[in-house]
């Protein structure tokens, strides 16, 4: 009896609360007399995606922050409204469709993961809602794309520069391909067999593996590949299966070089393949070691020291590939609501968007065309080497 | 389509069979896991891949964020997944007793969903570093072979034998396998039930625990369900409940795993990418062709 009181007063209490919470002039005072700008947000604060989430938010929120305390855009605030999918793509679908009935947002930034994102694009093509996402999958491209706009790169401009490196900078031509079966890795194996030829290469062989199995299983896919003499072992796949058979090739004594894909662009990688990470090889975006690629003084440079140096003053961390990826979304949205109007509707800032040209990021820099709306090439990307437990140029 | 030679597989079996019986004894572990709480209260146990996920990360733990000395370290992480073992048997099984056996098997897969979150929630990477026991390889004719397969190996005859023991030549493990064929009946000839359910629960975290741990030395939260079907299919198909049987499964699972994929791959030029069907694949034709396992025996059991 006590029990079940003690619980109405607690509801009771809490729908007060959250009423009093709503109610206009209950929360900050509202100065400026302009309506403020919605922008909707996506992404995964928690589940599996949770490493992305966390720093696109952090990201986000910043770059908000530092539009509004410049006086916004045209004496517009920016109004973010953030909703945390889980990791989950009916979550995803859930929120955007709160994000368009309810707060009646001009456009969606997100999601995290491929999945999440492809369950955000279906209601925001439906609404006619631009949406710009942060998750790299090849299928998110897929069927019609008018509205959905993207800011990492996607392994068709990493698959191109790793095969350029191995082409021209090793200068060999037999590639054996272990690829991770999850997205990431069969989005890789399909642009490198595909593209292979372009690049005078050829895929002797390629074997998927799943990033769980042990370092014995490794050796079991390293073993079969050895058997047709490749002149270059490239593996394509998120932590920790990469450093599983970095570290079983030197095991095993195999002198051959060791190309990686932008998924062991982190430094969780160095961390589990130990000495076996030094030689290891692989395309990433310029922000990973920009002070080393990049001049002093370019505007790419400055733009990338600029987002560090505040985000570090902000939350005392460094910034990653993920928090990047969070700045350059907002970024896309908010230069073309400065090119084209505070006042734009959605179906005008999907174009305005799409006119992005020469667009310095921190992942590149991006142009959208009505055929591409990924934005970035490879020449946005540079080799990276480890050495010394270290990222190097590779050049 | 490439065919390559026959003469480069069996060129690659040393390799092979080394990397098979490595994953084999894992297997083994786990399986005899699922074993010995099937046979002292008939449950499933799904939570049985999540105590290896807690053995790992529990040594990560006590030697890399606390830099205890690896053998406690060791220690300290199998006690505290056996612990775990322990108060689940404890806070959630107990409980069921009265329940039907497949109440108590659909609570185990709550446990597991629930561990995996603790693991998520504490250690959110996607993997932590172990330290082997002793680090470096050797080479055998044919094969690179790392000296961690040498405790995998060490450590897995050791504890099938003292389970074998332990089941067959004490009054506990006598006792445990009573209350499996006839709790009721265990009970009226003074056997405590609940004891010997917790003493399964303990017995079992601390083989997955040991498991967990030699895993080759990655630790995740997202290990556990990897592991448990693994095992799960090696204690089928060896026959569950039968030690020698989850040896015998544990040993064909990983050996297949292996040989298969690199007879595709070498000899016939296709390479598949999932190894995993071997598992499934193996399990479903033992179970059609012999339900009861490769070393089941019927139902009637002496104890």
């Amino acid at each position: 009896m006590r029990g079940k009181r003690t619980i109405l007063v607690i509801a009771v209490a809490a729908f007060v609360f959250s009423t009093l919470l709503v109610l206009p002039g209950c929360g900050e005072t509202k100065t400026e007399t302009k309506e403020p700008i919605k922008i909707g947000v996506v992404l995964s604060e928690s589940g599996p995606n949770e490493p992305l989430g966390k720093p696109e938010r952090n990201a986000i929120e910043l770059y908000a922050k530092r539009i509004n305390e410049a006086g916004g855009i045209d004496g517009h605030e920016l109004d973010v409204i953030i909703k945390d999918d889980q990791s989950d793509a009916n979550k995803a679908q859930q929120a955007t469709v709160e994000l368009l009935d309810q707060e009646e947002v001009l456009a969606l930034i997100g999601s995290s993961g491929t999945g999440t994102t492809i369950a955000m694009k279906q209601e925001a093509t439906a609404a006619e809602v631009p949406q710009v996402c942060m998750a790299a999958g090849a299928n998110i491209m897929d069927g019609d794309f008018t509205w959905i706009f993207r800011t990492p790169p996607t392994a068709t401009e990493a698959g191109k520069k790793a095969l350029e490196y191995i082409s021209e900078e090793l200068g060999v031509k037999k590639i054996a391909l272990l690829y991770d079966t999850n997205p990431f890795g069969t989005d890789g194996k399909n642009v490198i067999e595909a593209e292979a030829p372009e690049y005078g290469c050829e895929v002797v062989v390629s074997e998927g593996y799943v990033t769980d199995e042990s370092e014995e299983g490794m050796d079991t896919h390293l073993t079969n590949v050895m058997t047709y003499n490749p002149e270059v072992v490239l593996v394509w796949g998120t932590n920790p299966g990469p450093a599983k058979i970095a570290k079983r090739m030197k095991d095993k004594g195999i002198n051959l070089p060791y190309v990686g894909s932008h998924g062991i662009a982190n430094q969780a990688f160095i961390e589990q393949a130990g000495d076996a990470a030094n030689g290891v090889i692989f395309p990433a975006g310029k922000m990973l070691i920009y002070e080393q690629v990049l001049e002093p003084g370019s505007e790419e440079y400055e733009f990338i020291k600029d987002f560090a140096d505040a985000y570090y003053e902000e939350y005392g961390e460094q910034i990653n590939t993920f928090a990047g990826h969070g700045w350059d979304a907002m970024l896309i949205v908010c230069e073309a609501l400065m090119r084209g109007g505070a006042d734009m509707t959605a179906a005008e800032l999907r174009d305005e968007i799409e006119a992005t040209e020469g667009l310095v990021g921190t992942a590149g820099i991006f142009t959208y065309t009505p055929e591409d709306h990924n934005g970035l090439t490879p020449d946005d990307l540079t080799m990276v080497e480890i050495a010394d437990s270290k990222w190097e140029s590779a050049k | 389509m490439h065919l390559g030679s026959i003469a480069d597989f069996f060129g690659n079996c040393p390799q092979y069979i080394a990397n098979g019986l490595a994953n084999g004894c894992i297997y083994i572990l786990v399986a005899m896991g699922f074993n010995i709480i099937f046979n002292s209260t008939g449950i499933i146990n799904f939570a049985q891949g999540e105590f290896c996920m807690f053995g790992g990360l529990f040594a990560f733990t006590f030697a890399v964020t606390l830099g205890l000395p690896l053998p406690l370290a060791i220690l300290l992480a199998i006690l505290a997944t056996a612990l775990i073992g322990g108060g689940m048997e404890r806070l959630l099984i107990y409980p069921l007793r009265h329940a039907s056996i497949i109440t108590a098997i659909i609570a185990t897969v709550g446990a597991s969903i629930f561990f995996k979150a603790l693991g998520r929630l504490f250690w959110p990477k996607e993997a932590y570093k172990v330290p082997e026991f002793t680090s470096g390889n050797f080479t055998v004719p044919g094969a690179t072979v790392s000296r961690q397969f040498l405790w995998v190996l060490g450590l897995t005859v050791i504890s099938v034998v003292l389970v074998y023991l332990f089941f067959n030549h004490t009054r506990a493990g006598k006792a445990m396998r009573a209350c499996s064929v006839n709790r009721q009946a265990a009970s009226l000839v003074g056997i405590n039930v609940s004891r010997m359910s917790l003493y399964s629960f303990l017995l079992a975290a601390t083989l997955g625990g040991i498991a967990g741990l030699i895993n080759a030395p990655y630790a995740s939260y997202g290990i556990g369900l990897f592991l448990g079907i693994k095992g799960f299919t090696a204690a089928v198909v060896g026959g569950l409940g039968n030690t020698f049987g989850a040896v015998t499964g544990g040993l064909v699972l990983g050996l297949l795993e292996e040989l298969i994929p690199g007879f595709l791959t070498v000899v016939l030029g296709v390479s598949t990418g999932y190894k995993d069907a071997v598992a499934a694949i193996l399990l479903v034709v033992v179970l059609l062709l012999r339900p009861q396992g490769l070393l089941g025996k019927g139902v009637a059991e002496k104890v």
